[in-house]
């Protein structure tokens, strides 16, 4: 049997009016709230399990990365060894040829320590500890706080 | 010769919405499907960027609960956050689920999330100088990329004093990898 579509065979007419006001202010409060989720990832990290279990260990030949924060021009300095450091790409070229080197001298375990300034932005850090990650320099310490003190 | 048409029958002129509705229940779905309701522990901040992270997994490992702490900004309005560089101590806060903490408060709060998660004891999982347990929590620290070094290494030390060894630095992925 077709059903008929003209409304005065139809006693009950349905009045879409309001639904469409409604869903119309429902599809504008979720529109507006929406937000696309920015794709994250993480930098693993494992902090120490045994530190001052076994008294002063001997000093391992570690890469020392600087970095410093020079208040009057709000940027951040990097230096490696005693050399300042314009780029992170001349960073790179000499943590890989320093590594290179304490691994020809016979060291197995190179760590890459990072001493940083309190103030600089969190992103330089990131930035030296992706370049560690990418020179498969696995073990990256950062300078602890009580150095400071 | 003269044709005659038949009149039509008068029919109110009535737009057909029902296309219409159809579209806007699906635009609803697609939006109410997509909102983010839950309760955020993630605080809305510019990750930094680093190309060698991992990808998040879809999902944790039960084994190993996650507690992700922020490091973020607060003020409404800073001209030097925006300029690229706000070193304003006051402006920052380190956050868990949206509760902002102290640091002696946050290093408290992560001991009794480590508490709840403590590894079965053995040699590897016992510190050696306190003797006690570690914990199977892992703790996600994100960090605004203006973050002071300081703020974002005090809760990575927290981590450290509370028995929380599994720590990781969340970062923002490239788009295309």
């Amino acid at each position: 049997m077709a059903a008929s579509s003209r409304s005065d065979e139809n006693p009950v007419a349905l009045n879409v009016i309001p639904m469409v006001d409604v869903i119309f202010c429902l599809c504008v409060f979720f529109m507006c709230s929406f937000k696309f989720k920015q794709l994250e990832g993480r930098l693993d990290a494992w902090m120490p399990k045994d530190k001052g279990a076994t008294g002063p260990a001997a000093q391992p030949q570690e890469l020392r990365v600087a970095l410093h924060w020079d208040e009057a021009r709000a940027q951040a300095r990097l230096q490696f060894g005693l050399r300042e450091i314009d780029d992170a790409r001349q960073l790179a070229a000499l943590l890989r040829e320093a590594h290179a080197d304490a691994r020809a001298r016979g060291a197995e375990h190179v760590p890459l320590l990072i001493d940083s300034d309190p103030r600089v932005p969190w992103k330089h850090v990131v930035e030296i500890v992706n370049l560690a990650k990418s020179l498969q320099l696995d073990d990256v310490r950062f300078g602890s706080s009580a150095q400071e003190r | 010769m003269h044709i005659r048409i038949p009149a039509m029958p008068e029919e109110p002129l009535t737009p057909n919405l029902i296309p219409m509705i159809d579209v806007m229940f699906l635009l609803l779905l697609f939006f109410l499907l997509g909102a983010d309701m839950a309760a955020r522990a993630e605080e809305p901040l510019r990750l930094a960027r680093a190309d060698r992270a991992q990808e998040l997994p879809a999902e944790n490992d039960p084994r190993f609960p996650e507690t992700v702490a922020n490091v973020h900004h607060v003020a409404a309005t800073c001209a030097s956050y925006d300029a690229g560089a706000c070193r304003e101590p006051s402006h920052w806060r380190a956050s868990i689920s949206g509760r902002a903490y102290t640091p002696i408060e946050l290093e408290s709060e992560l001991a009794a999330l480590a508490a709840t998660d403590l590894a079965p004891l053995d040699r590897r999982s016992v510190d050696a100088r306190e003797r006690r347990a570690f914990s199977r929590r892992a703790v996600r620290v994100r960090a605004d990329e203006q973050a002071c070094f300081g703020d974002v290494r005090r809760v990575v030390e927290a981590c450290g004093w509370a028995g929380i060894h599994r720590v990781s630095l969340g970062t923002e992925l490239p788009a295309a990898r």
